[in-house]
């Protein structure tokens, strides 16, 4: 802690004319100084410059003699989540950067227990939780952890951001092994049992889940009874190719069509057993050198299922610029899950060349990473299992000002711009500046939203309210504009400053 | 009475299958019973109760019954989750219907990991050793291993009795770890009992279903990075790479490995001596590297560890010049066991041929022990090209053939004879006699009855121990269990030709 100190020390002697960022770290739901927070500050172009401050008993930090220019700034400390500004940090000439507060929040928890009929605990369920994400303007709910419980029954799923979050619990009775079959010998059947998949709460259906919700440094409760159904044992064979160190998942399709897990495990040869499966609609994916994944129904009677394994595609081709420029070193191409929300990026190295290997056969939506001004004009695709894309990327426009609530930088305000085709948003900096580059030429609607971390920017329903009191820009390709925005006064989001107590 | 729902499930298959062989007219049989708690008496509901023909589940009250047996001598055992298995031999005809399977509760282990101010620390990695005496030194293996919650809690059940040791091995931090090592963000590995390493570990003796609390406080510590590059490795296969303790226990450090440039980071390493090993491959094809870290007050980077393959070690016993004939060869056995004593790992042996050779195959980069008993004398000298493996008993290898190891018998090595005190005649016992040297190289371990004779000891000053029991009540090893076993020890001094003899009193050895 002492070199930490002391190299803050030495920047500010060695850059007295520098400027000063400073502030308090703060409990976001007691608003106390936080004591012993790490503060990192680093410039928003060299991230690995970073410089840290562990705060004191009054949570205040302190970066001394800094140059002019923009910053990412995070708070950090253990029994919290981190805490960042809502947009860059910029210092420099009348540039107030010596009040800053970083809030950090307590986590919340979900814990609960999964017992069977009996109310005897259910070793060794999985418990997978799911919450929802921004992902592209819309919200998504995804994947978040899993766990399996202990001995007692009981799982735990700390270290929560506050939220709305969906849990599922699935497993099997212990005593279903005995119907476990290995290789063509035929299972040493006694119960004909599983447990369907639960979800909190008391449900089979994933429609019907209840949200659990959870609020800052608190802990919310869900449990499971997993009740025995009849089931049944599936045995799977592999063709186009049985290997080693073959992954198999089954699951089900749960809250938000997101996998939920029924089983899983490692096997070798060309033949899977599964057993103790309810009925009911699954998929079953399949990873080794090969891939298959099918949509798989199981009925109320033992089965014998094929499923053909083949290559996983790749994707390959190039991203051409109209006019023949390059795009910035460091750009990448980013294929999206349009289900899942998984995706997978390559680099565009030279030539505009790029490949990404193992894709799983999926519909995907492209876009371009770190592409400047340049945006994904058009692409066409050809090919199964090895897949060429031609993509041609455009200049597009550039559109930048500042937002002021009050006469002051709104600063982390979510400016959005949306068009009939693609809606763009970032944050405003703390001088209340944005910059949104490399648009498609088009007319579009353009305001700002003081908290508009929630905000499906991308979701026409959810902007249309503020869409009354939106400019209306209309971008040329590669053309430059200047807008600056007022946060409207009916937005009732603007909350206060924090006001931290000692 | 049995519920509804203990019925639904109390289904019997496997018999029916069975009997499918027999004649309508054969008769068949039922075992019923009752599965009980061994320790609390209490019914076991949902145990599974099996013979290799049927099997049945027990009920609410832990009854269970199943028929369609024909006459004849089965295994009947029960089993559940969170219990040891246990069964009995049976034979039916007639039918058996008191039959009480008990089932010995397995035992739990639970804890939190705090911080100095007290604070639980989240992702702490606790890990369960097994463990036993070999070489007269503590081996371990990994039983179990947990990360603590948000409320620095961890749990570890479903353990068999026994003797374990416990011990907080470090943080799981996150994938990536942060950049700055000023951060207090790892501690030194602590074994239960306080002590870090592993001969301080305190044991944890659990019984049948007992529930053993065990905290542990760390001090939160800067952490830094270790960084470097795996040569020699085959593209394609996976590499692991590890940082060990000094002892050549795992660190749970996470160590990530990237095979296209052959790169490793491992994080949240806080100050401290290390073994870092890389190993890939397997049986015959399988490569190590290893070498020994030091970590600072700073990041280590730039370590390069490349792989190799096991070579032959080879050697010869010679006997010294001038000495009498022995008769025949050596007669010699060579065992090079890891030096990194924590692990249980596989010994490599071999033994002298005729003329005096031998040849240890497929030996892997890292430190070993030699061990060598000769029936013929002692060891007068082993030398390894420049080194006296007498004064270091290490031999490192690093992937290429080592030179070959020379060593020399004397044939004036004195003779002991042991006979325990006349209370003690009847009792077999342990016996080691262990050189005030401490190298190991000198040491004998014997198991004897009545009267114990040991021949060609190299003269020097040992002491004696010896007790009834397990063979692993004694590290002696350990320093520290040789202090502690001091009043118990005999002193002999043993010159060349020396015929000595010693009246042992034989005191039971408690396990440790």
């Amino acid at each position: 802690m002492k070199r930490i100190v002391l190299a803050a020390l030495l920047v500010a002697g060695a850059q007295a004319a520098g400027y000063r960022i400073a502030g308090i770290v703060v409990n976001a739901s007691t608003h106390q100084a936080v004591a012993g927070a790490c503060v990192t500050l680093a410039p928003l172009e060299r991230p690995d410059e970073r410089l840290p401050f562990i705060t004191g008993p009054d949570g205040r930090f302190v970066f001394a003699g800094m140059a002019a220019g923009r910053y990412t700034l995070v708070a950090e400390r253990r029994g919290f989540l981190a805490g960042a500004l809502a947009g860059d940090l910029v210092t420099g000439p009348d540039r107030h950067t010596e009040s800053l507060v970083l809030p950090v929040s307590p986590p919340g928890v979900i814990a609960g227990k999964v017992t069977d009929d009996l109310g005897d605990p259910v070793y060794q369920a999985n418990v997978q939780l799911f919450g929802s994400a921004m992902h592209n303007g819309h919200r998504r709910l995804t994947p978040v952890s899993s766990r399996q419980t202990d001995d007692t029954g009981q799982y735990r799923f700390g270290g929560l951001a506050p939220g709305s979050y969906f849990v599922s619990a699935s497993g099997f009775p212990w005593y279903a092994k005995f119907n476990e079959t290995h290789g063509d010998a035929p299972a040493r059947t006694m119960t004909h049992t599983g447990y369907g998949i639960q979800y909190f709460r008391d449900t089979g259906d994933p429609a019907a889940a209840e949200p659990v919700a959870v609020e800052a440094g608190q802990e919310a409760a869900a449990d499971f009874t997993l009740v025995p159904l009849p089931a049944v044992a599936v045995r799977v064979h592999l063709e186009g190719g049985g290997d080693s160190g073959i992954q198999y998942a089954l699951t089900a399709a749960g809250p938000g069509g997101n996998p939920v897990l029924v089983r899983q495990g490692n096997t070798e040869g060309d033949l899977i057993n599964l057993w103790a499966i309810p009925p009911g609609h699954y998929e079953l994916e399949i990873r080794s050198n090969l891939y298959a994944r099918e949509p798989i129904t199981i009925g109320a009677v033992d089965a014998d299922i094929n499923v053909r394994l083949s290559a996983a595609p790749s994707l390959s081709g190039t991203v051409e610029v109209e006019g023949g420029a390059s795009l910035p070193a460091g750009a990448s191409i980013l294929v999206s899950d349009e289900n899942a929300g998984a995706s997978q990026s390559a680099s565009i190295g030279p030539g505009g060349k790029f490949v990404l290997q193992g894709i799983p056969p999926e519909r995907y939506q492209v876009a371009l990473l770190g592409a400047g001004d340049y945006y994904l004009k058009q692409w066409s695709a050809e090919g199964v299992t090895a897949i060429r894309l031609k993509a041609i990327a455009a200049k597009g426009s550039r559109i930048a000002g500042k937002v002021e609530c009050d006469d002051q930088p709104a600063a982390g305000a979510l400016v959005v711009l949306s068009g009939p085709e693609e809606s763009r948003a970032v944050r405003a900096d703390t001088a209340g500046s944005y910059e949104i580059r490399g648009v498609p030429p088009g007319s579009y609607s353009l305001f700002a939203v003081q908290n508009g971390a929630d905000l499906e920017y991308a979701n026409p329903a959810a902007i249309e309210p503020y869409l009354a009191g939106a400019q209306k820009v209309k971008l040329a390709a590669g053309a430059s504009y200047s807008r600056d925005l007022a946060l409207p006064r009916t937005t009732a989001d603007r909350p206060g400053p924090a006001s931290p107590k000692p | 009475m049995r519920s509804p729902a203990a019925l639904r499930l109390i289904l019997i298959a496997g018999a029916a299958a069975f009997v499918s062989g027999l004649s309508a007219a054969d008769p068949t049989f039922c075992i019923g019973g009752t599965v009980v708690n061994a320790v609390t008496g209490e019914p076991v509901r949902r145990a599974a109760v099996s013979t290799p023909q049927a099997a049945a589940l027990s009920d609410v009250a832990g009854a269970f019954h199943f028929c369609g047996l024909p006459a004849g001598s089965y295994s009947a055992e029960a089993e559940k989750p969170g219990f040891l298995t246990a069964g009995t031999r049976v034979t039916v005809g007639p039918s058996i219907e008191n039959l009480v399977l008990r089932l010995p509760p397995l035992a739990l282990v639970k804890g939190r990991v705090l911080d100095g101010d007290g604070n639980p620390v989240d992702g702490a990695v606790v890990q369960l050793f097994a463990f036993a005496i070999g070489d007269g030194r503590r081996k371990v293996r990994v039983e179990s291993t947990q990360t603590t919650d948000d409320r620095g809690e961890y749990r570890i059940p479903q353990l068999k009795p026994g003797r374990y040791l416990l011990r907080a091995a470090g943080w799981q931090g996150p994938e990536h770890p942060a950049k700055d090592a000023d951060l207090p963000s790892a501690f030194a590995p602590i074994y239960y009992g306080g002590g870090a390493e592993l001969a301080s570990a305190v044991p944890v003796t659990l019984a049948a279903g007992q529930e053993f609390s065990a905290d542990f406080t760390v001090t939160m510590e800067p952490s830094y990075r270790v960084r470097g590059t795996v040569a020699g490795y085959a593209p394609r296969e996976p590499v692991t790479v590890a940082l060990l303790g000094p002892d050549g226990e795992p660190t749970a450090v996470p160590a990530a490995f990237d095979p296209a440039s052959g790169s490793f980071q491992i994080g949240y390493v806080p100050h401290g001596s290390y073994i870092l090993r890389a190993t890939q491959g397997e049986g015959d094809q399988r490569l190590r590297g290893e070498q020994l870290l030091q970590v600072g007050a700073a990041d280590v980077f730039d370590v390069l560890l490349p792989l190799a393959g096991a070579v032959p070690v080879k050697g010869v016993v010679r006997l010294a010049a001038g000495a009498e004939t022995a008769p025949g060869a050596p007669n010699c056995s060579v065992q090079l066991s890891p030096a990194v004593t924590a692990m249980y790992e596989e010994a490599l042996d071999s033994a002298t041929g005729e003329d005096g050779e031998f040849e240890i195959d497929g030996v892997l980069p890292g430190r070993y022990r030699l061990s060598m008993q000769c029936a013929t004398g002692y060891l007068a000298s082993v030398r390894a090209g420049g080194t006296d493996l007498l004064a270091h008993d290490e031999v490192v290898i690093t992937g290429t053939a080592p030179p070959v190891i020379e060593a020399v018998l004397g044939t004036d090595g004195a003779d002991l004879d042991v006979t325990p005190s006349a209370e003690d005649e009847t009792a077999p016992a342990w016996l080691v006699l262990v050189p005030d040297s401490g190298n190991d190289l000198y040491a004998r371990f014997s198991l004897f009855k009545s009267k114990l004779s040991l021949s060609g000891i190299a003269p020097g000053d040992y002491q004696l121990y010896a007790w009834s029991g397990s063979p692993y009540a004694f590290e002696y090893g350990n320093p520290a269990a040789r202090q502690a076993w001091a009043g118990r020890a005999v002193s002999v001094q043993l010159a060349a030709r020396d015929h000595q003899s010693v009246t042992l009193k034989i005191t039971p050895g408690e396990p440790q």
